[in-house]
């Protein structure tokens, strides 16, 4: 990573609510950058992004937001499920210029910023904020950010519960955000392939910890002692997976998708410790490593794997195909 | 039941004829009122807006009495405040009994704490989110509280209305701190329990009616401003 161009550097953060703790011991971002962070539900995305947007302080630890351009809104966050202001769509959009007392060409930029997230500015500039549907109020509230051109925007779960226009509005005033102002995005979804389409690094959380980057899988502890100096940690449905001794019994164990094989048919005699039975759901071009990749459902969760494209037309993998995912205890490292 | 009908034909005589002593006491009401739920505003709804939005030690304590003076009975305030300006109490020489202005003073006092605690219900009740959409689109400082406070505009209106409505209605206060003096301190209210003591329906039914004319219009306005947005 390039120091000198660093906008966020994060040092030891804590933060804690009741049973939580997010702790981060050192991450940074580059300016320009777009990430994205994926992980499940309270795995502390928002919590991140709330400290990202300096809304909170940490408990412990030190945030710096470095290289702001001159003149603009530091960073700017679009919460999940956001709030319009009781106020027409104008006035909404228009808020945060009136507040930095840049009221120049103010209609105009209001229009442009509406064009952005694809809403007609003759049709919606006036509404009243109760006459829009869940959809037009995220665009809303996402064009209320674009027009303060901010150094830094973040997104909590942009595309959760909207509409195909909606997401792909959403997609599209993202990338015109990358390109046209060089605005550094940090985005969460639980949505990895849409995810991929509009970052550059994703960053997948658990438990408060930011555990590995790309398309690794997370399999969460506790792990209990087994025979031969294995230790088991149970799938949604029951199906145990097997590693080597963890750092900690609640330790979270990475998975990385290259280190998983792919069968058509179940293999008896093999070394390997863990065999799944899935199906496939989903599969696309990885635009990190130009192979193909699987979102396979297997044993109650979704694992990401990678093969090659030669291997898929081999097996003559598609949506609906059985497969087996084997994977050695070793495999498995800790975060 | 004749007299009540006649009641009513000779409230709208004494009304369309402009009728001085009615219309005497309909001028103290509103000069009264105004003035008293003014100054609550002013002072109540900063006042309400720091109760609801901050947490400091003892603000459980604080709301728990704002809230039991909402039912403080109108009696209990006029005998308080008379107490204070009469000629032998602390305030006696300030000469505020039988005025206006003391009428004022005790309403004030039975009104801001409707004012202090439904604006602090009101911020209390504000979306969670209020405060982190504000201030993630620049807004520091005065402004957050100002967006805030715009954000609860219409529960603080209805506020303001409920505390108007008890201002405009008491009778106790009116009677025992204004003395209920011809062209001078006597309201609609005061004249109404008056009037009616004496049998004289019609101009009881006229200044009621208008009381409910008053009403209507203060509460037709609330919905007109809510419609609007």
């Amino acid at each position: 990573m390039n120091k000198d161009n660093i906008i966020y550097q994060l040092n030891n953060i804590k933060q804690s609510y009741g049973n939580f703790t997010l702790k981060i011991p050192e991450f940074s971002i580059n300016a320009g950058e777009s990430i994205g962070l994926s992980g499940p539900n309270g795995s502390g995305k928002s919590t991140l992004l709330r400290l990202l947007a300096l809304l909170e302080k940490p408990a412990e630890g030190d945030i710096s937001l470095l290289k702001i351009r001159p003149g603009t809104v530091p960073v700017t966050l679009l919460q999940q499920d956001p709030y319009l202001l009781k106020r027409p769509v104008f006035d909404n959009v228009a808020y945060g210029l009136k507040i930095k007392k840049d009221t120049t060409l103010l209609k105009q930029k209001v229009q442009k910023a509406l064009e952005t997230v694809r809403l007609d500015p003759a049709k919606f500039m006036y509404r009243k904020w109760f006459e829009l549907s869940g959809g037009e109020s995220q665009r809303v509230a996402l064009a209320s950010r674009i027009i303060l051109q901010p150094s830094v925007l973040l997104l909590d779960e942009p595309v959760a519960n909207v509409d195909t226009d909606t997401s792909r509005a959403v997609s599209d005033a993202i990338r015109t955000m990358k390109k046209e102002y060089g605005t550094t995005l940090v985005i969460t979804s639980h949505d990895m392939s849409w995810l991929t389409t509009v970052t550059d690094r994703i960053w997948k959380m658990h438990n408060g910890r930011i555990t590995g980057s790309g398309n690794v899988n997370i399999i969460p502890g506790p792990w209990t002692e087994r025979e031969n100096h294995l230790f088991v940690s149970k799938l949604p449905d029951s199906t145990e997976i097997y590693a080597s001794r963890p750092p900690e019994s609640d330790s979270v164990a990475i998975l990385n998708p290259e280190e998983i094989i792919v069968a058509d048919s179940e293999i008896e005699n093999i070394s390997a410790a863990n065999r799944l039975k899935g199906t496939v759901k989903m599969m696309f071009t990885d635009e990190m490593s130009g192979d193909i990749r699987l979102e396979v459902e297997a044993s109650g969760r979704i694992f990401t794997v990678l093969i090659t494209e030669a291997s898929a037309v081999k097996m003559n993998i598609l949506p609906g195909k059985m497969v087996y995912l084997i994977f050695k205890a070793t495999s498995l490292t800790w975060a | 039941m004749d007299y009540l009908a006649q009641g009513f034909l000779n409230a709208f005589v004494l009304l369309f004829n402009g009728d001085e002593e009615t219309f005497s006491a309909i001028s103290a009401t509103l000069k009264i009122s105004t003035a008293s739920i003014s100054i609550s505003l002013a002072g109540g709804l900063p006042l309400g807006f720091m109760l609801g939005y901050y947490d400091f030690p003892g603000k459980r304590q604080i709301r728990a009495v704002t809230d039991t003076l909402l039912a403080l009975p109108t009696v209990v305030v006029g005998l308080l405040v008379y107490a204070f300006i009469t000629q032998k109490g602390p305030l006696g020489g300030l000469g505020l009994l039988f005025e206006i202005s003391g009428v004022v003073l005790a309403q004030v006092i039975l009104v801001i704490p409707i004012v202090i605690s439904l604006t602090a219900t009101a911020i209390e009740s504000l979306d969670e989110r209020v405060r982190a959409t504000i201030i993630t689109l620049g807004a520091k400082g005065s402004r957050v509280i100002m967006s805030s406070l715009y954000e609860a505009r219409f529960a603080i209106m209805a506020a303001g209305v409920t505390a108007y409505g008890r201002a405009i209605a008491e009778v106790g206060i009116s009677m025992m701190i204004g003395g209920n003096i011809k062209w001078h301190t006597r309201t609609i209210t005061t004249a109404i329990a008056l009037e009616t003591g004496k049998g004289q329906f019609a101009m009881g039914i006229a200044l009621g009616l208008v009381l409910l004319m008053i009403g209507f219009t203060v509460n037709y306005a609330l919905i007109f401003f809510r419609r609007r947005g």
